[in-house]
């Protein structure tokens, strides 16, 4: 891709500079249920109060090793987003409550937590959530925007409901972005590690130094294990006769409409799931494939905005995030204008170029980063789903 | 005389994807060659290559040619591994 920071200098950006330093390119209240039994509580006291972004998940008790590592990894890092300027976190009981009150003194924004096992009926504790986002709102009013730029977006990569345009006309318009967003000192993150497999040699090819390559083929041997052990195997049946029919005529041809939306920068290294980048560039995030699951991974790992390559359509976000679906399929266009952020249909019948269609994101994205809303945020799509693997207590 | 939409992803490429349904045409737009019959999504050589030689896309070798192509042939399972 010929497009360069140095061709579109750099790109202002009007968000809200952190404590620890990152920009946010939302100013989210969140609120933020830790249990699922305090979700329906949240739930009363988001939508009693306006601007509010409410996370309810599935979140558990009982979880052992990793899976309990997993949900607090995320559970922290929801509160330290760059795009939350304050929060009100449900918590279950009195210890949780002085554990997480001790957690948010470092959290560098404003934070009230609230035990539900503290409450005097279901009444009292929804009115208490008010008037807690109520405090929190006003601190958060007191925040001013800063300017920012471009080279300071972490954004994380997805791709889903992908067909034979998505390949060569939305994953790598993705593509051409991150690079101008990596040249200008920023960084991505792209997961889904059971789409690399097939693409081992491009990562060889482009990984920093050959540790970093080694650790991200290695995941990708994992999630090939995974599917060995239950009697599938990916690797020998791949491209299938379908995507024969389709025009793909090797798996790495298959794996690169994937890897297509990472663009040419070098692959940093691998991180854990919902870990941040330790430093800028092209990061790879070992996850499951599911769309919600492991763009929930990289939002978690810091990431402002979602670039989202689509062939036919998905509904996928975080709403934490801004999600900008780009699609190159003139049906999925057509029949889902209202979901679709950016067409890029008209590289199929060769009316702008790859360069023009990576221009186009890059103004969309722009305008996204300025608080324009993307469609996803307009109906509230998406959701947090931590991923689980093992059985609890 | 009709020419065939397609997609150069990256400029080291040396196939093309085509990207519309007109098989009988036999020409990229801009002139190149391009066999007849070559089906949505599928590939068309954007120049000569032996065999052996690497066939890129997405400016990396995403196989091998097991004959020698000509340029504007249809490249696929019987060309290409």
């Amino acid at each position: 891709m010929s497009t360069t920071a140095a061709e579109h200098g750099p790109v202002a950006i009007s968000g809200y500079r952190r404590a620890d330093g990152r920009l946010g390119i939302r100013n989210h209240l969140l609120v933020l249920s830790t249990l699922a039994l305090t979700n329906r509580v949240a739930q009363l006291a988001a939508t009693a109060e306006p601007g509010c972004l409410l996370v309810a998940g599935d979140m558990q008790r009982g979880l052992r090793g990793r899976d309990a590592v997993l949900q607090e990894r995320v559970v922290h890092a929801l509160l330290r987003h760059p795009n939350v300027g304050g929060a009100v976190v449900f918590v279950h009981d009195t210890p949780a409550r002085a554990r997480m009150q001790e957690w948010v003194k470092g959290c560098g924004r404003p934070v009230q937590v609230l035990a539900f096992m503290e409450g005097r009926g279901v009444g009292e504790t929804v009115q208490r959530g008010r008037y807690a986002i109520a405090e929190v709102r006003d601190v958060m009013h007191a925040q001013g925007r800063s300017c920012g730029h471009l080279g300071e977006l972490t954004v994380a990569l997805e791709c889903g409901g992908s067909d034979a345009t998505s390949a060569v006309c939305a994953n790598p318009t993705i593509g051409g972005l991150v690079d101008l967003i990596v040249a200008s000192g920023g960084s991505a993150i792209v997961s889904e590690t059971a789409e690399f497999i097939g693409a081992e040699p491009v990562v060889n090819a482009r990984a920093v130094s050959a540790e970093a390559g080694a650790d991200i083929i290695d995941a990708i041997r994992q999630r090939e294990r995974m599917m060995q052990e239950d009697g599938e195997d990916y690797r020998g049946v791949n491209p299938t006769p379908e995507n024969i029919a389709g025009g793909l005529s090797t798996l790495i041809e298959k794996s690169m409409g994937a890897v297509a939306k990472c663009g040419a920068s070098p692959f940093m290294g691998r991180l854990d799931f919902a870990e941040s980048p330790p430093s800028p560039g092209l990061w790879f995030m070992d996850t499951p494939f599911f769309s919600p699951v492991s763009i929930t991974g990289m939002v978690c790992g810091g990431a402002q905005l979602t670039l989202f390559g689509i062939g036919v359509f998905n509904p996928s976000a975080v709403p934490l995030a801004p999600t900008i679906r780009v699609c190159g399929n003139p049906a999925t266009v057509r029949d889902w204008s209202d979901a679709i952020d950016i067409d890029v249909s008209m590289l199929v019948d060769g009316r702008i170029t790859l360069t023009e269609a990576v221009g186009l994101l890059r103004v969309k994205a722009h305008a996204v980063c300025n608080g324009e809303l993307s469609w996803a945020e307009c109906w509230g799509e998406g959701q947090i789903i931590v991923p689980r693997e093992r059985a609890s207590i | 005389m009709s020419e065939r939409r397609h997609i150069i992803v990256h400029e080291a490429d040396t196939v093309a994807t085509v990207l519309d349904s007109d098989t009988q045409a036999t020409r990229l737009q801009g002139g190149a060659p391009c066999a007849a019959g070559i089906l949505f999504g599928h590939k068309v050589a954007l120049r000569d290559m032996p065999c052996g030689a690497s066939v890129v896309k997405y400016g990396v070798a995403i196989g091998v040619a097991t004959q020698a192509i000509v340029q504007g042939e249809h490249v696929h399972v019987h060309n290409c591994r």
